[in-house]
């Protein structure tokens, strides 16, 4: 019989990297987006005997994680505000150039926006489905999908002007 | 055409992401989990302490044994418990006695409160309370509620369930089955719930007529040690026993004796100590009352560090396995009426009167 903590173990591995790569999408850092998923782990770990009984504990994960994302990203607009009176950012890592205009395309949208975005596409999941697992109505992350989506393609240069948001 | 060219290019930036990711040893994700927990609690008693002044010691009848110096060094107690207050479950406050909060209220579960008989149990994180609430061919059920408050689930619809028992690694439950009419399980039982997948083993003596009393986990959740009356009505006598759960059958006559208690003396309790091997048993003897800590894995008795005065039960070490509590009073007292007292390993502190069936 597997102890707790090889079960937990084995969740951590089989999910850590999908998350931080969904978590990098939506942050546009790699070590921030390492934090928060390390962080929403951390949690999981203090209350595994729960979590381990949900039926998805890598979407309970997410939504700490993407909820963690939300207060690094407020923080890091105020330090961008301060920073920018006093020197010049920092590069980035060495990216693909494709990643790296994917990346900014996405720093520019709302965080709103973002978390639809990764959740539709990259998790894909429904729009109903996204709604619940953000815990909005399906109204508003249908209009988020919608707008994120329209200005993603655009900033990516990709026409979307002929066709409508996919149902969920 | 749009979304799948979005989702390629998405799905570039995750793969470049997760590729790139550098995961830290799983292990020290747990270790992180649970200094956090350490520090929580830390802070949470630091805070209770400071906010009662420190802890105050009353009316003690149930003076320690010579004074056998604690295994471990002595940590703060939980700052609350769990018990069943005016028919409702509440958390109360450890310093000062005081309900904090009710888990339980009409207004705020589903559960159909008040009619019947609580029995409950708390998750060894202290996240989770189990509770089923029986009111036997009326109504039935066992509730999850966070123990920080807010709505109770009903995990399993059906049973009427008795004396609730969670083990340490929160997977299974254990309780006594109570039938109503043809639906009525064989008795003696226990029951397991196992609370992953909600599937329910019943263990039972197949003609015996002994009565099931308390009983509780091994740290492993794979043990179960239970006690037992049987004779007559006149002479009840106890014993304990330990099942192993993941073995295979499903009678109890598969349990192995632990050790009979001392002469002229009855199994009163029971309770695994968290973090070691062994196992607190409350006797009650001719002239005085006993706890007696034995060895599990060779019955052999290590201890008998606590003697009170009264008939004492109701035991149950906090997580840490450091601190005790449990009530006194007369086997026909009802347990609101039971004093509930907290032990640290060197002295008794009594809590109060009027918390039936405390847990921590």
């Amino acid at each position: 019989m597997a102890s707790v903590s090889d079960d937990f173990d084995a969740f951590y591995a089989a999910s850590y990297g999908r998350l931080v790569g969904q978590l990098f999408v939506v942050l546009g850092d790699l070590n921030e987006a390492e934090d928060v998923v390390q962080e929403a782990f951390t949690r999981a770990a203090t209350r595994w005997s729960r979590v381990r009984s949900y039926e998805a504990p890598e979407a309970w994960v997410r939504r700490v994680a993407l909820n963690q994302a939300f207060t690094v990203l407020r923080r890091a607009k105020r330090q961008l505000r301060l920073l920018s009176r006093l020197a010049p950012g920092r590069e980035p890592p060495e990216m693909p150039s494709d990643v790296v205009d994917v990346l900014a395309a996405m720093r520019r949208l709302p965080a709103t926006q973002r978390d639809v975005l990764v959740l539709h596409y990259l998790v894909e999941l429904t729009l109903d489905e996204v709604a619940r697992h953000l815990r909005i109505p399906g109204g508003t992350a249908k209009s988020r999908l919608t707008r994120g989506r329209r200005a993603l393609a655009m900033a990516l240069g990709l026409d979307d002007s002929r066709e409508d948001v996919h149902r969920a | 055409m749009l979304d799948d060219r979005l989702k390629q290019q998405l799905a570039r930036a995750a793969e470049h992401g997760a590729e790139a990711a550098r995961p830290p040893e799983p292990a020290a994700i747990r270790r992180r989990g649970r200094m956090r927990r350490w520090r929580r609690a830390a802070v949470a008693a630091a805070t209770a302490c400071a906010l009662t002044g420190g802890l105050v010691v009353a009316g003690i009848d149930g003076r320690p044994e010579p004074a056998a110096p604690a295994a471990r060094p002595i940590g703060t107690a939980p700052a609350s418990f769990l018990a069943a207050v005016g028919g409702r479950v509440a958390v109360v406050s450890t310093a000062s006695g005081k309900v904090i909060r009710y888990l339980t209220q009409a207004s705020a579960t589903q559960a159909p409160v008040g009619h019947g008989q609580f029995f409950f149990a708390l998750s060894e994180d202290r996240d989770t309370v189990w509770f089923s609430d029986v009111d036997v061919c009326r109504h039935s059920g066992i509730y999850r509620v966070p123990y920080q408050g807010g709505a109770a689930v009903r995990v399993d619809p059906s049973a009427n369930a008795e004396a609730l028992t969670v083990s340490q690694d929160g997977s299974k439950l254990v309780y006594r089955p109570l039938g109503c009419g043809d639906g009525a399980p064989p008795s003696p039982a226990f029951a397991v719930l196992d609370l992953r997948t909600g599937k329910t083993r019943l263990w039972a003596y197949s003609q015996r007529g002994e009565v099931l009393g308390p009983m509780t986990w091994s740290p492993d959740g794979r043990h179960l040690a239970y006690t037992e009356y049987f004779g007559s009505s006149e002479k009840l006598r106890s014993r304990a026993w330990l099942l192993d759960t993941t073995g295979p059958g499903t009678s109890l006559a598969a349990s192995r004796p632990l050790p009979p208690p001392d002469k002229g003396c009855e199994v009163r309790d029971l309770a695994w100590q968290p973090g070691t091997g062994r196992l607190a048993i409350s006797e009650a003897c001719p002239t005085t009352h006993q706890l007696v800590v034995v060895n599990r894995p060779g019955g052999k008795v290590l201890s008998r560090p606590l003697r009170v005065e009264q008939n004492f039960a109701g035991l149950d070490f906090d997580p840490s396995g450091r601190h005790l509590l449990y009530t006194t009073g007369a086997p026909t007292t009802p347990f609101s009426a039971r004093t509930t007292w907290r032990w640290d390993g060197t002295r008794a502190i009594k809590i109060g009167r009027g918390y039936a069936m405390p847990v921590w």
